[in-house]
């Protein structure tokens, strides 16, 4: 916010997004995520906050904080049915918050090429339309094609992609904020890799 | 410029070795960060701890207080959950707290 980096990943342990307000569940103790959205609007007053998740499973503690809440953007591609259970097309917000939940549930045979097609036009529409301030990621990486715990047909590469088609729409939208958390991610040789990927297309 | 938070502290989450989210996924990424040189074209950060003020705009006092009573005697099992596996259909795993600094 003072200009003193472009954007940030933080390599953080234990992942947040299924913590809810009041439990902890799936690897998940405080919503790091969460956390950070309020701080930004506290500190800085900001009016649009989007929350991307591209973790394999539904950030339900990430949607359930914000759920009733108009200012934050929530959107998350997941596969589906899987675990925690949520995520279904038509959990879209409650009360003033209809509307700023975005959830795509993907099955478990979609394609790299259609999850990015997909990515992309939520990204270039309803992000874009949603004018945000600050673009926070919650980046697990276990939609990875190996991920022991997870797996969603994505390869290595698709990381930068995923990263530079976001940092395009931060560039548009909000000088290039984007703040990066890691939430899952459970291949031990390859995670690294992913993140690296990841990296590349923040950096440039 | 890019920023990467990190702290040596993410490692002492002690979930033990057989635990899906284990301290190696951060071990190997610093690791090779630094063998393949992407380590060394970022600014690293180490973050400060949040406060218990900033946790409680999203979480419950009672939430927090649970979770540093279990860290504080030395770790214990916050929830059992069932993950669903494509092969082995459901594994149950524990959510270990221990070395927390809170």
């Amino acid at each position: 916010m003072n200009n003193e980096a472009n954007n940030a990943f933080c390599l953080i342990r234990p992942p947040g997004h299924h913590a809810t307000p009041t439990r902890g569940m799936g690897f998940c103790l405080f919503n790091n995520v969460a956390v950070a959205a309020k701080y930004l609007q506290r500190k800085y007053h900001l009016d649009n906050i989007v929350i991307i998740d591209w973790d394999v499973h539904h950030g339900n503690g990430t949607q359930d904080t914000f759920y009733e809440d108009p200012s934050v953007l929530y959107f998350s591609l997941h596969r589906y049915p899987f675990y925690p259970g949520t995520g279904s097309k038509n959990e879209t917000g409650a009360g003033k918050g209809v509307g700023s939940t975005i959830n795509i549930p993907l099955a478990y045979d979609t394609t790299p090429k259609k999850y990015i097609s997909i990515y992309e036009a939520i990204l270039e529409n309803d992000v874009k339309e949603f004018r945000p301030d600050f673009i926070l990621i919650s980046s697990g990486f276990d939609s990875y094609c190996l991920d022991p715990i997870g797996g969603l047909g994505l390869g290595i590469s698709e990381y930068r992609v995923l990263t530079e088609i976001t940092q395009k729409i931060a560039n548009e939208c909000c000088e290039g904020r984007i703040v990066s958390c890691l939430e899952g991610g459970y291949h031990l040789s390859d995670l690294p890799r992913c993140i690296e990927e990841h990296l590349n297309g923040l950096i440039n | 410029m890019t920023i990467l938070v990190y702290d040596e502290i993410y490692k002492k989450h002690d979930t033990g070795l057989y635990h899906p989210e284990n301290f190696l996924r951060i071990v190997n990424t610093v690791k090779y960060l630094k063998l393949t040189g992407t380590w060394q074209k970022l600014d690293i950060v180490k973050p400060r701890v949040a406060t218990n003020e900033e946790i409680a705009t999203v979480h419950s006092i009672y939430h927090r207080e649970k979770i540093a009573e279990l860290a504080g005697t030395g770790g214990g099992y916050v929830i059992l959950i069932l993950m669903f596996h494509p092969i082995l259909t459901m594994q149950p795993y524990t959510l270990p707290v221990r070395h927390l600094r809170l």
